[in-house]
């Protein structure tokens, strides 16, 4: 399905949900679950924590859903809602000392890598893809933020200016700033990727 | 073009968002700068990299948790929440507040049964209605009882009568769980044991009577205080060969070990640490119950299982 497809779907979905439709919410957290769920992951790290935030966040979209006047605009309301709980789960759980105890290895559970490479490839992309998540991890937190949405959750300009409440040209400046940070910091890793 | 002014352009450059004759001037650049190329390949690969990372899938039942949060809860699910930390802070206070005053009145309950305790046996029969119990709580219209506390308990003070007298928490041969420790002891008879023995966390993986049977803390009441997530049963073997396995689980550092009762052990172990509780366990001498948990694929993903481990 293509962006546009799914974005009529989408549309769809919440007019229908709004007349009535108790089935269209299930459709709507089955087409979105996975990307908010990740999302959830990059800033909570564990998955059992990720899970109920990411329940959280589809709750409060229920709850709001009637209030919401630009139907066309669900997207970035559904994910300028989860940023916001993101952002306040993870400075609740900041305070209680949560991540201190959390290393990257406890991450490598929820890491379903597939494909038909040897054990010895796969060991290697492993430890790529830590490498990265923890180089996305230590970035300031605006720049974390930008890049998740960009390039994990393929999110556009224009979705991601409505859901940080900045300026189209803003986002272009940040993301490329982000972007430049990630590639510095990966820099010397480059023979692994 | 500058290079700066070019390495400014390669986020719109790598999304196709960039005009044409930006493009041509980036592309022309190139030829000329073999450092902007290489630094474009390296901003390319870490995009192209990151866009190719793998998706989590989301856990089973997360659509039905979703519809069990939109459901009303119940004060037990609020109480519940606020144990797990779950709640938020202003409803934790509130409950927090709740549940204080339930511990006053449940511990001011359970006094009034007859006979049962050395107090109880020396009260005249008149104040143990439940009128007169209630009556009893101002320690003005009570002298006869805050006098009795203050000779038959070694001159402390009982500031709220009708509550259990702290010495009575206190048994001078418990407590071995915390869990029990707000149950007031009853008519339980007085046992000393040879040694005492109160989890410390951590410290007390270093305890010298590891090798000492259970049955030397075997006084505490049993009083189911939780339920397990599972349970570990170790049956008949060699008694050594036993304490061997029990002496491995409580000396790892990895969760925290609590007495239970004179055989049973009380573990809260990290999800994350299940697979080497298992290993340690889970041998042809132990069963499981429920059976399935084995298998680590049917473990919850819980922060942290309370495990039961039961010498048979």
């Amino acid at each position: 399905m293509n962006k546009d497809e799914s974005k009529t779907d989408t549309e769809q979905l919440v007019q229908d949900f709004l007349d009535g439709d108790a089935q269209a919410f299930n459709r709507l957290v089955m087409l979105y679950q996975t990307k908010i769920y990740n999302l959830a992951l990059n800033y909570v790290k564990s998955p059992e924590e990720a899970k109920d935030l990411a329940q959280d966040i589809f709750v409060t979209v229920y709850r709001s859903l009637p209030k919401l006047r630009e139907k066309e605009k669900f997207t970035s309301w559904l994910y300028q809602i989860a940023i916001n709980h993101c952002r306040n789960r993870y400075k609740k759980l900041s305070r209680r000392g949560y991540f201190s105890n959390i290393s990257l290895d406890d991450e490598e559970s929820f890491l379903q890598i597939a494909g038909d490479e040897g054990p010895e490839k796969l060991l290697q992309r492993k430890n790529t893809i830590n490498l990265v998540r923890a180089t996305i991890d230590s970035m300031a937190e605006a720049e974390k933020e930008i890049i998740l949405l960009r390039d994990i959750q393929e999110l556009a300009y224009e979705e991601i200016s409505d859901i940080l409440q900045i300026p189209l040209g803003t986002v272009k400046s940040k993301l490329n700033r982000a972007r430049t940070s990630l590639k510095d910091r990966l820099k010397k890793h480059y023979q692994d990727l | 073009m500058r290079c700066q002014d070019c390495q400014e352009l390669f986020s719109l450059y790598f999304d196709g968002e960039i005009d044409q004759i930006s493009r041509s001037n980036v592309d022309s650049h190139f030829d000329i700068c073999p450092q902007c190329k290489m630094e474009w390949q390296a901003f390319k690969n870490s995009i192209d990299f990151l866009r190719d990372m793998p998706m989590a899938s989301v856990p089973p039942g997360f659509l039905a948790g979703i519809h069990q949060k939109l459901e009303p809860r119940t004060p037990w699910q609020t109480v519940k929440e606020f144990l797990t930390g779950k709640g938020e802070k202003k409803w934790a206070l509130s409950t927090a507040f709740a549940m204080l005053v339930i511990g006053f009145v449940t511990a001011s309950l359970m006094q009034l049964p007859v006979g049962q305790t050395d107090r109880d046996s020396n009260t005249p029969p008149a104040i143990q209605s439940g009128q007169m119990a209630e009556n009893n709580r101002n320690p003005a219209q009570s002298p006869l009882q805050l006098a009795e506390n203050e000779g038959g308990k070694g001159g402390q003070q009982d500031f709220y009568p009708g509550v259990p007298l702290l010495s009575e928490y206190e048994g001078k041969d418990s407590p071995v769980m915390q869990q029990l420790a707000m149950i007031p002891r009853r008519n339980t008879e007085q046992h000393i044991p040879t040694v005492d023995f109160v989890s410390t966390g951590a410290g007390h993986t270093s305890s010298p009577y590891l090798d000492a049977p259970f049955g030397s803390f075997a006084s505490q009441q049993q009083i189911p205080a939780i339920k397990p997530d599972l349970q570990i049963t170790i049956h008949a073997a060699p008694r050594a060969e036993q304490m061997a396995i029990v002496k491995q689980i409580v000396q790892s550092p990895l969760w925290r070990a609590e007495l239970y009762d004179h055989n049973t052990l009380l573990l809260s172990v990290p999800a994350s640490s299940y697979d080497q509780l298992l290993q340690i366990c889970c041998t042809e001498k132990t069963s499981l119950s429920p059976e399935y948990a084995r298998n680590t694929r049917y473990i919850s993903l819980k922060r942290f299982l309370t495990v039961a481990v039961k010498l048979d």
